[in-house]
């Protein structure tokens, strides 16, 4: 069990193509490409509320990891939190999840205590191959929280994380920063234009 | 990373251009403009609050100074951001001297982004959402909406001449003459192609900068600082290689890959070429367990590093990106691929390039796993190469006794086929306990079984021992026979090129052994004279060798006491027995044969020596 620290990492998993890489930046920049969607992700950092105390969630991106289970290992043993993201669009991206589910099994042992969000995302296309039921069966065999999202219309994104956050059960987490905020602080919120829903 | 965040910021402005052309193509695109512009309100507030910021003088229009410097800084940015992948502030150029346009920018691709880190860097220091506020500010110079209507019809002037900007003309095709469908397919896919090498080198800088935080960084301030008395030494287990793959990196490959963006075909030559000194990875791969351990034990003292160093991210995250980066050559490759078979290009070195950039990554994995198998006795090493592991569903079958299935971690050698079960204590560190094992001399194999696509056998010879193994899907399980199948093979090929008398003597002796195992000797002879040959590399297996040649002199040994098999790989005598000693180890434990009964069946196991008369 990874010990609590000032960062809070959250571990995204999927097969090619769900979209991972476009949830993250679409929850981080609030920005969707439709023209090139990058390959290669990188760590992602933003700050959130954690205790009534500013603290860092960390995002980072599974990409290219998916048929090595040994380096996967690695991002599951220092994850707290996990996203496991498949394609309503493609019912093979949803079987691809369970070895990853059981591996975070394997790993984590008891769960119950672990924040996972199983995420149908592409909820915006009308080739649906995955029933919003059937997602929500799966969730329920595994016991984890069940949303579909839509990266490209900003569908449940803020919605999902939030959600995440409010699974763990150790600390108190929130997107909003709690507290008295500094000028320069106030600045920058009214730059990001960002608000969450509570 | 802060380059990566103006790849994304050159998307943002792509996006502003695109739904400004089709609000102003006639009635026909009206609503959906419309449409589009509602959804990005929606979606996020940040262009209003631009435009609320520039009124009041917030730091936005300071940034930029006057309106005219906005503008000029406007009109030339999505030009470099889609033409390199990255913001660029530097002045605007003249359009018409193109040559000179091209060393200018080339001349200050580096100056910028320096600033850029320098001003970043101050921003964090200050305000830890600076992330987002310098996200924030490639929105500043956008709203001027009657210039940007002007511009788009300069930029599509230029589109023959940049690859970049057909990205316009593909999304505006009314402003263009229609072009051949197969045509434009073709430049599509190029233009694919050219957007997955930009992203390999504008990653692979990011990358480098990150380990030159790694070395230059936390190594160097270790260095200077010192580590605990209890830690000395330990510090070189941190880091593995990671020195020797920065420079690599940093002095070499990312300058080639940087001459690929001139010439896309020297691609896939630089990974064929190179993937031999990717290998580095195996090797830090493999040291990356006890790397973690070292660091978890002393992470008190490695937060104060990262604190003094004013990193950004903790140690562990700058470790692991070397392995995170091994994982990418092999996807940018397959999308590269993609493109180049789309646009009809020749792909046979690119297929190669995929082929090898998808080895290196699984042989890290391998050795990752490995690392993590306990209470093997033998040497790992010596066993030959890792040919395949995955996880099954074992049956065992004994004389008729089956039983139940088991998940067990199955990997297969050269030498060895290897059974362990999957530790899951739930520990970070997860491990494979050793349960059994067959020699690949022993080995045999059926393909088929009750026709279950998903199910082969492996027997042992000289016992009536039946393992079962289901696979997790068809691909696997025909993976595993495939290769089982191969090292069969080679020990037959090997058996009919025998020629010297040491060989033969060894057969000899192995085929007097198989005699007073009373197993029928014709197909026996083939598979069981390899493992004469690997006696005279090792002492090891020279010592079986012995052991085999003493059981020939004593075809019987009487067991004194009564033994119940305690692990899975025993077997249980009982007082009288007549048994063969077919091997022993260090722990004095006898592999015996024990023949067939009237109260049990033929059986072949471990025992302990002090159970069997010492007639030796």
């Amino acid at each position: 069990m990874p010990e609590q620290s000032n960062d809070y990492r959250v571990v995204v998993f999927g097969a090619g193509g769900v979209g991972k890489s476009s949830l993250v930046l679409r929850f981080v920049k609030g920005t969707f490409r439709d023209t090139y969607i990058p390959t290669v992700e990188d760590t992602y950092r933003q700050v959130i509320s954690c205790d009534k105390s500013v603290c860092t969630l960390q995002i980072t991106d599974t990409t290219g990891s998916h048929q090595f289970p040994a380096m996967q290992r690695l991002s599951i043993s220092k994850g707290h939190a996990f996203i496991l993201v498949y394609s309503i669009t493609s019912k093979q991206s949803l079987e691809e999840l369970k070895p990853i589910y059981q591996q975070i099994l394997a790993i984590k042992g008891n769960v119950e205590n672990i924040p996972i969000m199983l995420v149908g995302n592409k909820s915006d296309e009308t080739q649906r191959e995955v029933k919003t039921e059937d997602g929500e069966a799966q969730s329920k065999t595994w016991k984890c929280a069940f949303m579909e999202t839509s990266a490209k219309t900003n569908h449940n994104v803020t919605e999902l994380f939030q959600e995440l956050l409010n699974l763990e059960k150790k600390r108190s987490m929130s997107l909003n920063i709690d507290g008295k905020r500094s000028g320069k602080q106030s600045r920058a919120d009214k730059l990001k234009g960002k608000c969450s829903v509570m | 990373m802060r380059s990566w965040r103006s790849c994304c910021s050159s998307g943002v402005c792509l996006s502003w251009i695109i739904r400004k052309i089709c609000c102003c193509d006639g009635a026909e695109n009206y609503p959906v403009g419309s449409s589009e512009v509602k959804s990005e309100s929606a979606a996020s507030l940040q262009p209003q609050t631009s435009v609320t910021s520039l009124p009041t003088g917030s730091p936005g229009p300071k940034r930029s100074g006057t309106t005219g410097n906005t503008l000029k800084k406007w009109l030339t940015s999505p030009v470099r951001r889609l033409s390199h992948g990255k913001g660029d502030n530097a002045n605007a150029k003249k359009p018409n001297n193109k040559q000179r346009k091209r060393d200018g920018r080339k001349s200050v691709e580096l100056g910028p982004h320096h600033q850029d880190s320098t001003e970043e860097r101050g921003r964090r220091g200050t305000n830890s959402g600076g992330e987002e506020e310098a996200e924030d500010e490639p929105h500043t110079p956008l709203p001027p909406p009657m210039e940007i209507i002007k511009d788009p019809s300069a930029q599509e002037d230029k589109t023959p001449e940049r690859g970049s900007f057909p990205v316009l003309g593909s999304d505006t095709p009314s402003d263009q003459t229609p072009r051949d469908p197969e045509t434009e397919q073709k430049n599509k896919a190029l233009r694919g192609r050219m957007f997955v090498l930009n992203e390999m080198v504008q990653t692979e800088r990011d990358y480098v900068k990150d380990l030159g935080v790694t070395v230059e960084g936390f190594m160097r301030r270790i260095g200077e600082k010192g580590v605990p008395e209890d830690m000395t030494g330990k510090d070189k287990i941190v880091f593995g290689n990671i020195h020797q793959i920065y420079d690599w990196h940093k002095e070499f490959f990312l300058c080639e890959l940087e001459k690929c963006l001139q010439d896309h075909d020297k691609l896939a030559e630089l990974f064929i070429k190179h993937e031999r000194r990717l290998h580095m990875y195996v090797i830090y791969c493999q040291n990356k367990p006890r790397s973690e351990f070292v660091v978890a034990e002393y992470d008190k003292y490695f937060e104060g590093v990262q604190q003094e160093i004013n990193s950004r991210l903790a140690i562990s995250d700058y470790l692991i990106k070397p392995i995170q980066r091994i994982t990418k050559y092999q996807l940018l490759l397959k999308d590269f691929l993609k493109y180049s078979t789309k646009a009809g290009l020749d792909c046979k070195e690119i297929e190669k390039a995929v082929e090898l950039m998808s080895l290196v990554p699984k042989q890290c994995n391998d050795m990752m796993n490995l690392g993590r198998l306990q209470g093997y006795e033998g040497k790992l090493t010596a066993q030959g190469k890792l040919l395949q592991q995955d996880t099954f569903f074992v049956t065992e079958q004994d004389s008729g006794v089956l039983s139940r299935s088991k998940e067990r971690r199955v990997f297969l050698f050269e030498q060895i086929v290897i059974f362990s079960e999957l530790l899951r204590k739930g520990s970070s560190t997860p491990g494979y306990q050793f349960k059994k094992s067959i020699k690949v001399s022993y080995l045999s194999m059926e393909e088929q079984v009750e026709s279950d696509p998903y199910k082969f056998v492996l027997l042992c010879r000289g016992s009536s021992e039946r393992l079962t193994l289901q696979a997790a899907n068809v691909d696997i399980k025909k993976e595993w026979v495939q290769s089982i199948r191969e090292l069969l093979d080679m020990q037959i090929n090997f058996l009919t090129a025998l020629q010297n008398p040491q060989a033969a003597l060894t057969s000899q002796l192995s085929n007097s052994n198989r005699s007073s195992s009373s197993q029928p000797s014709t197909p026996l002879k083939p598979n069981t004279a390899p493992n004469g040959s690997p006696a005279q590399k090792n002492n090891k297996h020279a010592e079986e060798d012995l052991d085999e040649g003493e059981c020939n002199g004593l075809s019987s040994v009487l067991v004194t006491q009564d033994y119940n098999a305690v692990k899975e790989d025993e077997i249980c005598v009982v007082v009288g027995e007549k048994v063969q000693i077919m091997a022993s180890n260090q722990q004095n434990m006898c592999l015996v044969y024990r023949p067939a009964n009237s109260q049990s069946p033929a059986a072949e196991g471990w025992v302990p020596g002090h159970v069997l008369s010492s007639t030796r």
